[in-house]
């Protein structure tokens, strides 16, 4: 079958009903906080530095209450996720691995909702690798027009919802009309602080502390940093995940069954609770989710915060 | 190996159990890795515990110079070196959160000054001066977690997690070695 053949034969499955439309604006019910200082939609936070990573001690409440179990205080900050056994996930039901992926783009809709509920401020997913340059074209072309089309279909509602959308790795392997909607996209969505989803496409945890380490060279050759001012807060700075004020996860979920980080943000990663899990990535719904940021509480309280 | 959240509990025993287990088996290079750097400041009673070890698997009991005080560590010789144990201490290497990230911008701060259109990936590889990333980290704690273990050796190193590197018998270390050669890398393909 020619690529343009598969192309068409999927084109009724990659147009989905819209998902976040339903989703209110939530209603924010403040507490008082310690120290308070305003973000551009005026919402009160108090932040606190930990070795040069601001954290967030917002307090806000949610008009959804969490699932039993879950404490507020303990919720992670910043999640991120490798979205690992899409394929196999196909394979193991006999069908065409591009079902694997749509599934995976159904589950990935049904975290981002969740977090939007939960109060999670972050989430960074791990959609392309560089490596994954390797598999075959169709098979890539496949995934770049899932992009591009998932991120046409749900830029209004992640606008109406107030998800902000950021997108590292990089962007110059894309087709042309991607990296135009990817620009638009973070430009049309960067003042909404419900959520910040990252999605990692084309990414390598070597390649961004590479990149970090071009931009400190550069700056160094300008005269704008002394080489004895060059700290790994520096460099944290310099990463891609610059983009949020919360670039180093709390919490990592890997599904599939693989134990193994892959290249995803190697330097963010270095205090971040691991969470692997077995079923692949179209299982991970409700009840994997919930699980996961039990399993993260229970840690928390076990053993409190680490001295980063 | 990796000590993650028992750097204030560590059985230098356990460990070193573990250490001659990973020799035995043909395991050239070994880290450990505790991010409190407790390893890295009992190094003179770890390698003695690894000497006492070392003669007992050489079936060396009447040593000389291999006589316990009674707590199963050697006497140690006068210039204070471990002496059966050189074979378990080659390609051992014991760090600390120090070696993390820290490390990683002392052993690049020079390639800073290059064009920074020369920074690849080979050029960092060149200077953080590791020999090869491990293939197989052991986190051993109830949190899992890396506690700042290097990060740039990480990218494609499977990770396992027991819950205390105390107690640990032989066949859970044999246990976790199989599992790790079941798993299958994709590279991205």
């Amino acid at each position: 079958m020619s690529s343009l053949q598969l192309h068409q034969s999927l084109a009724p499955l990659l147009y989905k009903p819209n998902f976040l439309s339903h989703l209110p604006y939530p209603t924010l019910r403040f507490r008082s906080l310690p120290v308070a200082s305003f973000s551009k939609n005026g919402i009160s936070m108090s932040q606190s530095h930990e070795n040069g990573v601001v954290r967030n001690g917002a307090q806000e409440e949610y008009s959804d209450s969490l699932p039993e179990g879950l404490l507020r205080e303990l919720m992670p900050t910043h999640v991120a996720v490798i979205m690992d056994g899409n394929r196999r996930w196909a394979r193991m039901r006999g069908l065409p691995i591009w079902s694997g992926y749509e599934a995976g783009v159904r589950a990935l809709r049904r975290i981002v909702e969740l977090c939007c509920k939960w109060g999670i401020k972050v989430l960074t997913v791990f959609a392309f690798s560089s490596d994954n340059w390797f598999r075959p074209k169709v098979e890539t072309d496949f995934l770049m027009g899932l992009f591009e089309r998932g991120l046409r279909d749900e830029l209004e509602n992640f606008s109406k919802a107030g998800i902000r959308i950021s997108v590292i790795g990089g962007s110059t392997k894309f087709p042309k009309p991607l990296q135009v909607l990817i620009t638009d996209a973070m430009e049309v969505t960067k003042n909404n602080s419900r959520l910040h989803l990252i999605v990692a496409v084309n990414y390598s945890g070597q390649n961004d502390i590479v990149q970090a380490c071009q931009s400190i060279a550069l700056k160094v050759k300008d005269g704008v940093v002394k080489l004895e001012d060059i700290n790994e807060f520096l460099i944290e700075r310099e990463l891609e995940t610059n983009c949020t004020d919360f670039p180093c996860p709390d919490l990592l979920i890997r599904t599939s069954g693989e134990l193994r980080i892959s290249n995803f943000l190697l330097w963010q990663l270095a205090f971040t609770e691991l969470y692997f899990e077995h079923s692949h990535w179209p299982d991970f719904g409700d009840d994997e989710f919930l699980e996961a940021l039990r399993s993260f509480q229970q840690r928390q309280r076990r053993y409190g915060g680490h001295d980063s | 190996m990796a000590f993650t959240n028992e750097s204030h509990n560590l059985d230098l025993n356990a460990v070193t159990d573990l250490i001659c287990w990973c020799k035995q088996l043909g395991i050239k290079y070994i880290t450990l890795y505790d991010d409190l750097g407790k390893l890295k400041g009992n190094q003179k009673d770890l390698f003695r515990c690894l000497d006492y070890k070392a003669s007992l698997l050489d079936g060396n009991n009447n040593h000389p110079l291999t006589k316990t005080n009674g707590n199963g560590y050697t006497r140690p010789r006068a210039n204070g070196t471990p002496s059966e144990s050189i074979n378990y201490i080659k390609g051992l290497t014991i760090l600390s959160k120090q070696e993390g990230r820290q490390k990683f911008v002392r052993d690049i701060k020079n390639l800073l000054t290059v064009e920074p259109d020369r920074i690849d990936i080979e050029l960092v590889q060149k200077h953080i001066g590791w020999t090869s990333d491990p293939e197989m980290l052991v986190t051993f704690g109830t949190k899992q977690c890396l506690f700042g273990f290097p990060p740039w050796q990480l990218r494609l190193t499977e990770i396992f997690s027991l819950p205390s590197h105390r107690n640990i018998t032989y066949k859970t270390f044999i246990d976790c070695l199989e599992k790790y050669s079941r798993t299958t890398q994709r590279l991205g393909a």
